[in-house]
């Protein structure tokens, strides 16, 4: 449902409480451009959440600055994992060179964690095309290192790019543990078993 | 939490939470899949007669809704639980308002007591009722809901879910009229009228709403009493070890990160006077693995792998705590969130139902930043196991009763009358980004403010709570607060004892 819908909805349903004034409208666009500091301050409200959804307009809403803050919080290692992994998200749903290269960098890297990881997967499926998807993610798919993350690439790769995939999901799927090939179950129902 | 999805009028602000996306609102209806048929309560159930001082469980049987059941509380009772199960396929798990779809929430429509005082104390419609929105700054601000501030506002109920519901009394600060001192709620005959939303939209036209079946749904109705006299201070955690990190029932004692968790658990409970218990559980290899990619928070209700993850909570009158590696939304991809806990308050004593415990992360768990982890000190801001243990204490708030007590959007607060409130109009940081209203005349912001923590620990007067447990958000300020509000409430669940 998107505001104005819902704005609609509620005008047409009779309010609770006060009664309506006149002040609604067209929704009020957040400025285009925040300063850093105010780009920074609001990311944090973004990647803090306990349990309460953040929606995609919120990481727009961030305007042109956007991308390099979240970038410095994805890339630090000071940071939470989890905020780190909401920033590589954040990256992904804003999108550009800068996104690309981050997540590239992060979901290709031993030495990160694995959300950090798995959210950078899950990003460059999103952003990039199945031909640089395959090129990109195929490298962890057959990799060394945890079956679960081996397993996020052939969700990603199943997802988005399964004509081209779904033989390397399979083979690997063959190569996999026991338990490894349990992980496998969402690639391999989105390949068709 | 599971933010409310209601259907409109009278139930404005859970419509304004879906579409500021955080709520459970679909664009089709739930999928369908094999629920749990209705699961007994682990307490003591007439005709057993619980012992002096433990709370007890009267099962009064399948009811349909509409249908009026009476049961007597006796004085001396502290709280009065009311749980509906869904007993078959036929109950819809979704109801329709316009194109949209809402979870059929599992709620009684109607709470009414009959004794020394006699007179309504629940009213599901409308639910908040009017008189808990109220203008922010008055005389002519922004539409708030802030329910503390309705002076007839016994109890509440503002989250969402099918198939599965509770409602425990009191929740809110307010006594219920009648109430001898020292008890939780009046004596006397109590008439709980069945219902849910799909009932709620075929009998008030008004709202909007079309329910997707045209018969009843049936419930398996179920009260718990607890006694003034129960000793009320402990709670029995168990965490479901849902992870491929290696830990394992057998060596989760001896882990120093889940050591450090029970700790800063065991400080964040103490302030309600509450003392928890741990044990952990393994579960079948083949779970850990379905998991190990992460649990899927996206749309899917009681049918998605969330409901399916809760549902193997064991019997018990126990908090279960299902730990992960990882949360995820594969219907937008996205990672917001670290905890999850699927209707408040959750079926305390109910396992097996698909809202029968919580959800929390472990992504954060044995990491720290800045100063870590000071031995002896809670860091919920620096140290990752803290952090982690709030997140399990947040989510636990939520399953006995409690609810943020400022939402991130600023404009809705809890119903507990000491949580410090922190109204967007009045506390937000000085920037452009502009607070959401919740009335009809209150413009639709594109991309509202979201309250900060730093924004509320009372540099500014009237501006409190950013340090409070049940803050929507978790920073470098957070410190897991309680307040003796919140304390009763959660000390109100037949979990506690």
């Amino acid at each position: 449902m998107t505001l104005p819908q819902t704005i609609l909805l509620l005008v047409l349903a009779a309010p609770p409480g006060p009664p309506a004034g006149s002040r609604a409208g067209a929704p009020v666009a957040a400025p285009a451009d925040p300063s850093e500091a105010e780009v920074r301050r609001r990311v944090r409200a973004l990647l803090g959440a306990i349990d309460t959804p953040v929606r995609e307009q919120d990481f727009h809403a961030l305007g042109p600055r956007g991308p390099a803050v979240l970038a410095a919080i994805a890339s630090g290692s000071g940071e939470w994992p989890s905020w780190r992994s909401r920033a590589a998200w954040g990256l992904a749903l804003l999108g550009g060179a800068e996104a690309e290269r981050t997540l590239e960098r992060l979901g290709s890297s031993a030495s990160e964690p694995f959300a950090v990881r798995a959210a950078a997967l899950e990003g460059l499926g999103r952003l990039l095309a199945p031909e640089r998807l395959l090129q990109a993610v195929s490298p962890v798919l057959s990799g060394p290192g945890e079956a679960r993350l081996r397993a996020v690439a052939a969700e990603v790769l199943s997802r988005r790019a399964p004509e081209a995939a779904c033989q390397s999901v399979r083979a690997q799927l063959a190569r996999e543990s026991p338990e490894g090939r349990l992980m496998f179950h969402r690639a391999e129902a989105a390949c068709g078993r | 939490m599971a933010m409310p999805c209601r259907p409109p009028r009278g139930l404005l602000a859970g419509l304004l939470l879906a579409a500021l996306g955080t709520a459970c609102k679909k664009d089709q209806p739930a999928p369908v899949c094999e629920l749990p048929p209705p699961q007994p309560s682990a307490l003591a159930t007439l005709p057993d007669v619980a012992s002096p001082g433990q709370s007890q469980a009267i099962h009064l049987g399948v009811k349909v809704t509409g249908e009026a059941v009476t049961f007597d509380v006796p004085a001396g009772t502290a709280s009065v639980t009311i749980v509906e199960q869904a007993t078959s396929s036929a109950v819809p798990l979704t109801i329709r308002a316009g194109s949209l779809y809402y979870d059929n929430t599992a709620v009684p429509l109607y709470v009414d007591v009959a004794g020394p005082w006699s007179g309504r104390v629940y009213a599901d419609v409308p639910m908040p009722p009017d008189s808990a929105f109220r203008f922010e700054p008055p005389p002519d601000g922004l539409t708030v809901l802030d329910p503390a501030s309705d002076p007839s506002l016994f109890v509440y109920f503002f989250s969402s879910g099918p198939w599965t519901g509770a409602l425990t009394m009191p929740n809110t600060s307010l006594p219920i009229p009648g109430t001898a001192p020292g008890d939780g709620v009046p004596a006397g005959t109590w008439t709980v009228t069945v219902g849910d939303w799909a009932h709620e939209c075929r009998a008030f036209p008004g709202l909007g709403c079309m329910a997707t079946t045209p018969t009843p749904s049936t419930y398996d109705l179920t009260v718990i009493l607890k006694p003034a006299t129960a000793p009320g201070n402990a709670l029995r955690v168990v965490f479901y070890l849902v992870t491929v990190r290696g830990l394992t029932a057998a060596g989760a004692a001896a882990d120093p990160d889940l050591q450090r968790l029970q700790w800063a658990m065991t400080q964040i409970l103490a302030q309600a006077g509450i003392a928890p218990s741990f044990e952990y559980r393994d579960v079948p290899t083949e779970v850990r693995a379905r998991f190990a990619t992460g649990v899927d928070a996206s749309g899917a209700g009681v049918c998605g792998t969330l409901g399916q993850l809760v549902q193997l909570a064991a019997p018990g009158n126990q908090l279960n705590v299902f730990l992960v590696d990882l949360i995820k939304n594969t219907a937008t991809g996205g990672f917001s969130v670290v905890g999850l806990d699927p209707i408040v308050p959750g079926p305390a004593s109910f396992g097996g139902t698909p809202a029968s415990g919580v959800v929390v992360s472990l992504v954060d768990l044995g990491q720290i930043r800045g100063a870590g982890c000071p031995a002896g000190q809670l860091a919920i801001g620096t140290c990752g196991d803290d952090a982690v243990a709030a997140v399990v204490a947040h989510e636990a708030g939520h399953f006995l009763g409690l609810y943020h007590d400022t939402e991130d959007i600023g404009t809705i607060v809890d119903p507990i009358a000491d949580t410090e409130t922190c109204f967007c109009p009045a506390c937000k940081a000085p920037t452009p980004q502009q607070c959401q209203g919740l009335g009809a005349g209150d413009p639709p912001i594109a991309s509202p403010y979201r309250m900060q923590v730093f924004d509320c620990l009372g540099d500014t007067q009237g501006c409190g709570g950013g340090d409070n447990l049940m803050f929507w958000l978790l920073d470098v300020d957070s410190k897991g607060l309680l307040t003796p509000g919140q304390a009763a409430v959660m000390r109100s669940s037949p979990l506690v004892e």
